[in-house]
C-alpha cells in the first residue's frame, strides 16, 4: 500500500446547515480515509473547526491559501477557505441561502481545481436542493451542476452499494418522460459510460446486464415494444463494439441476478427501477457516482440531514465509501495513463 | 384440537405436468396439521405417483365419493376424480388437455366449498396459455372464478410476508400505465386493499400508496400524477376513515413497509412492488382472492415447467397458501366443540 499512489481529493463541505461538516470531520479522522488519499477540503474553515468540536474529534482545523500549502498530516484537516458562512448567523436544521450559496461556490471550485489537474478528483457533501434554488442556483441537483460546470453533455447516475452497481439511462424526470427517453442513442451512451466506468473500478472485463423497460421485458411485445424497438438493437450495436452486455433481463431479477455476481454492473431505464434495487438490498450505505464528467466525481448517496445538524451522530459511512472508491478510481487512472 | 374441529381445505394439483402435484405432496409428507385439514382433489393415479417420484410412501385414504372424504377423521386424505386422458401428457410439457384438468378441478373444489362441504380451497399453480374449461380458453384464474361461483367482483390480491399488495396497472406496457391511475382506479385499489386487510382480521390496517413518479413528482417537478390524481384519492379514502399515507417515494415504501410502518401497499405498476420484493428477498407470496362467496388461495409462482419431475421445488409459497386458507377459514367458522 505504501508504494500506491495516493490521489489528491478536493472533498466539499456540503451544506453548512446540515450534518456534512460534522460528517466531513469524522471522515478525515478516519486512518484508512488517510491511508490511501490526501485530502483537502473544499469549504469554510470556521464551520469545519465548529464541526470538529461538535462532533468530538481529535485534531486540527488548519485554513490554506494554496494547495500548495497542504501538508496532508494526520490529525489536521486542511481546508481550502472560502470564508462564505458566517456562523452566527447560520441555524443548523434549516434551510439557509447563505448556505446553499456557499456549497455551489465548494462545488465550483472543487471542479475548476480538478479540472485544472491540480486535484486527482472530487468527492462531495449532501447538499439541499431548495437552498441552492433559494440562493438563486437552479439545478435539480449536484449532477446537473457538474455537468454544466464541466461542459458535459452527456452524463448518468450510478449508485455503487455493496456488490450491487446500478447506472441510469434516465433520472429526475417525470416516468412518461423517462419513458420517451429510452432512446438507442441515449442507452448506447450510457451502456459505454458504464463499461468505463466498472473498468475504472478495477474490474478488467465488465460483464453487463441491461434491464427491460416493461413488465417482464415487455414479453414479446406483449406488455410494451420498447425492448424489441429501442433496447434490443442497442445492445447488439453495444456487442458489436466489443461491450459484454446482456439482456434486456426482466427489471424484476435483473438487479438481484448482479448483485448475486452474474454481472459487474446493471443499467436501469429509469429512476425508480435502479433505486428501488438498492434501497431494498436494507445497505445503508452507498456511493453516488457521476459518469460521463472529464473528471472522477464521487458522492455520498444521501441528503443534507438537517435532522442530526449540530448533533455530532451523523454517520460518515458513506462519505468514507465515497473516498475509497474515488481512490481506486484515481489510482486505475493513473495507472493506465501513465504506463510504468 | 380434534382432526374433526379443524378447517377442512380442498387442495388441487393445479397443472399436472409442471410442479404442482411436487409441492402438494412435499406439505403432505411434513405430517398432520394443526390448522386445517387437507383434501386433495385429483386423480389419485397422479398423486401415487409423484410420491413414487420423490421416494416416498403414499398412505393416504383415498374416497371416490365427498360424503364419504367429509365422514373420514383423518388429517389428510384423497377425494379420487378420474380425470382426463393422461397418456397426452408428460412432465414439463404444458398440453391444454393439462390446463383443462387443473382448471375443472378448481372449479369442482371451489363448488364443493360453495356447498359448504369445505372450508376453503388453496390451488397449486396453473398458466393462462393452458386454461381451458371444454373448448372456453380463459384469461386468468380470477375470470374462471367469477364465472363459475357467478361472483363478478371476485379479486386477487397478495400477501407478502405479512405486507399485502395491490397494483393498479400490472401487466401492461409502462407507458400505458400513467393514463391507467386516475383518482377513481387509485381510491378502488385503496378500497380494495382495505377490504383485504380486513377480511384477514387486521382490527386498524395502515395503508401506503406508492407514487407513479421519482421523488414523488417533487411537489410537479418531475411528474402531475401524484398531485392531480392520487393524492385527491388519499384524501377521499381518509374522508372515508381509511389509514392512508402517500404517495410515497417508490424507492422507500417497501423500506418503510417492511419497518412495519404499514401493513398494505397500493403499486403504480409491476415492476414497483416487484423489484423491491426480490431484492429483499423475503419469504412467501400468497395470493387470496376478496369479494368471494367462498375462501381460495394459491401460492403465486409458476409451475415451473423446467423443475418438473426433478423434486427440487420449493414448497415453501404451497405452504404458506395452505396457513393463510387455514387462519381465513378458522375466522370465518369457528371451532365448534
Amino acid at each position: 500500500m505504501s508504494e500506491e499512489y495516493k490521489p489528491l481529493l478536493a472533498i466539499t463541505m456540503g451544506d453548512a446547515a446540515g450534518s456534512g461538516p460534522e460528517i466531513v470531520a469524522k471522515t478525515l479522522a478516519d486512518p484508512e480515509v488517510r491511508a490511501i488519499c490526501r485530502p483537502v477540503v473544499i469549504g469554510d474553515a470556521a464551520t469545519m473547526q465548529a464541526a470538529l468540536e461538535i462532533t468530538g474529534v481529535s485534531g486540527e482545523v488548519r485554513a490554506i491559501e494554496k494547495l500548495a500549502a497542504a501538508s496532508f498530516q494526520d490529525g489536521i484537516i486542511e481546508v481550502i477557505d472560502l470564508h462564505n458562512i458566517q456562523l452566527d448567523r447560520l441555524t443548523r436544521g434549516r434551510i439557509d441561502p447563505m448556505a446553499g450559496k456557499a456549497a455551489y461556490e465548494y462545488i465550483k471550485l472543487a471542479t475548476d481545481m480538478t479540472l485544472a489537474g491540480e486535484c486527482d478528483a472530487i468527492v462531495t457533501s449532501a447538499i439541499n436542493k431548495e437552498a441552492l434554488n433559494k440562493a438563486g442556483y437552479h439545478y435539480d441537483g449536484h449532477t446537473q451542476l457538474l455537468a454544466e460546470l464541466c461542459g458535459a453533455s452527456n452524463v448518468a447516475m450510478m449508485l455503487v452499494s455493496g456488490k450491487l452497481r446500478v447506472s441510469h439511462v434516465t433520472t429526475h424526470v417525470s416516468l412518461l418522460r423517462a419513458i420517451e427517453q429510452v432512446r438507442p442513442e441515449r442507452i448506447l451512451t450510457v451502456l459505454r459510460l458504464t463499461d468505463e466506468a466498472v473498468r475504472q473500478m478495477d474490474v478488467a472485463e465488465p460483464r453487463l446486464a441491461v434491464a427491460g423497460l416493461n413488465p417482464h421485458s415487455g414479453e414479446g411485445g406483449l406488455f410494451g415494444d420498447e425492448e424489441i424497438k429501442y433496447i434490443t438493437p442497442t445492445i447488439e450495436e453495444a456487442r458489436r463494439q466489443g461491450m459484454n452486455v446482456t439482456g434486456p433481463l426482466p427489471p424484476d431479477s435483473v438487479f438481484l441476478r448482479t448483485y448475486e455476481g452474474q454481472f459487474d454492473a446493471a443499467v436501469a431505464m429509469y429512476h425508480d427501477q435502479g433505486h428501488i434495487a438498492v434501497k431494498m438490498l436494507g445497505i445503508t450505505h452507498g456511493v453516488n457516482v457521476t459518469l460521463g464528467l472529464p473528471i472522477i466525481r464521487t458522492s455520498v448517496d444521501h441528503g443534507t440531514n438537517f435532522g442530526k445538524a449540530g448533533k455530532g451522530t451523523a454517520d460518515p459511512t458513506s462519505l468514507i465509501l465515497s473516498i475509497k472508491l474515488a481512490g481506486v478510481m484515481c489510482r486505475h487512472r493513473r495507472r493506465f495513463s501513465c504506463p510504468g | 384440537m380434534k382432526n374433526k374441529d379443524k378447517p377442512l381445505l380442498a387442495v388441487t394439483l393445479g397443472d399436472i405436468t409442471g410442479t404442482g402435484p411436487e409441492i402438494v405432496v412435499k406439505v403432505l409428507r411434513e405430517g398432520p396439521r394443526d390448522d386445517c385439514r387437507l383434501l386433495i382433489i385429483c386423480d389419485a393415479e397422479v398423486l401415487r405417483s409423484t410420491f413414487d417420484i420423490l421416494g416416498a410412501r403414499f398412505d393416504l385414504p383415498v374416497f371416490q365419493s365427498i360424503e364419504e372424504a367429509i365422514a373420514g377423521d383423518t388429517p389428510a386424505a384423497v377425494l379420487d376424480i378420474a380425470q382426463g386422458n393422461k397418456e397426452l401428457l408428460s412432465l414439463g410439457h404444458p398440453h391444454p388437455e393439462a390446463g383443462r384438468m387443473a382448471a375443472e378441478a378448481l372449479v369442482g373444489a371451489a363448488r364443493l366449498a360453495m356447498d359448504g362441504q369445505v372450508d376453503g380451497v388453496v390451488y397449486a399453480p396453473l398458466v393462462k396459455e393452458t386454461m381451458y374449461i371444454g373448448e372456453k380458453k380463459y384469461n386468468d384464474e380470477t375470470q374462471i372464478l367469477r364465472e363459475k361461483l357467478q361472483a363478478p367482483g371476485i379479486k386477487s390480491v397478495a400477501k407478502i410476508g405479512e405486507i399485502f399488495r395491490v397494483t393498479i396497472a400490472e401487466h401492461v406496457p409502462l407507458k400505458k400505465v400513467p393514463d391507467l391511475i386516475t383518482p377513481q382506479s387509485v381510491l378502488s385499489a385503496i378500497e380494495l386493499l382495505q377490504e383485504a386487510l380486513l377480511f384477514y382480521g387486521l382490527k386498524s390496517p395502515r395503508l401506503a400508496v406508492a407514487a407513479l413518479n421519482p421523488h414523488a413528482g417533487e411537489g410537479g417537478l418531475v411528474g402531475r400524477e401524484e398531485i392531480d390524481e392520487i393524492a385527491p384519492a388519499i384524501q377521499e379514502a381518509r374522508a372515508k376513515g381509511i389509514d392512508v399515507s402517500g404517495p410515497i417515494p417508490a424507492d422507500t415504501v417497501y423500506v418503510r413497509a417492511f419497518k412495519g410502518q404499514f401493513n398494505g401497499v397500493v403499486n403504480m405498476y409491476h415492476d414497483q412492488a416487484n423489484i423491491a420484493l426480490k431484492m429483499a428477498g423475503f419469504g412467501e407470496i400468497v395470493i387470496l382472492f376478496v369479494r368471494s362467496p367462498v375462501i381460495i388461495t394459491t401460492p403465486s409462482h409458476g409451475p415451473a415447467y423446467g423443475k418438473a419431475g426433478k423434486g427440487t421445488a420449493d414448497h415453501n409459497n404451497m405452504r404458506a397458501a395452505i396457513e393463510v386458507a387455514a387462519f381465513l377459514a378458522q375466522r370465518k367458522k369457528p371451532p365448534i366443540k
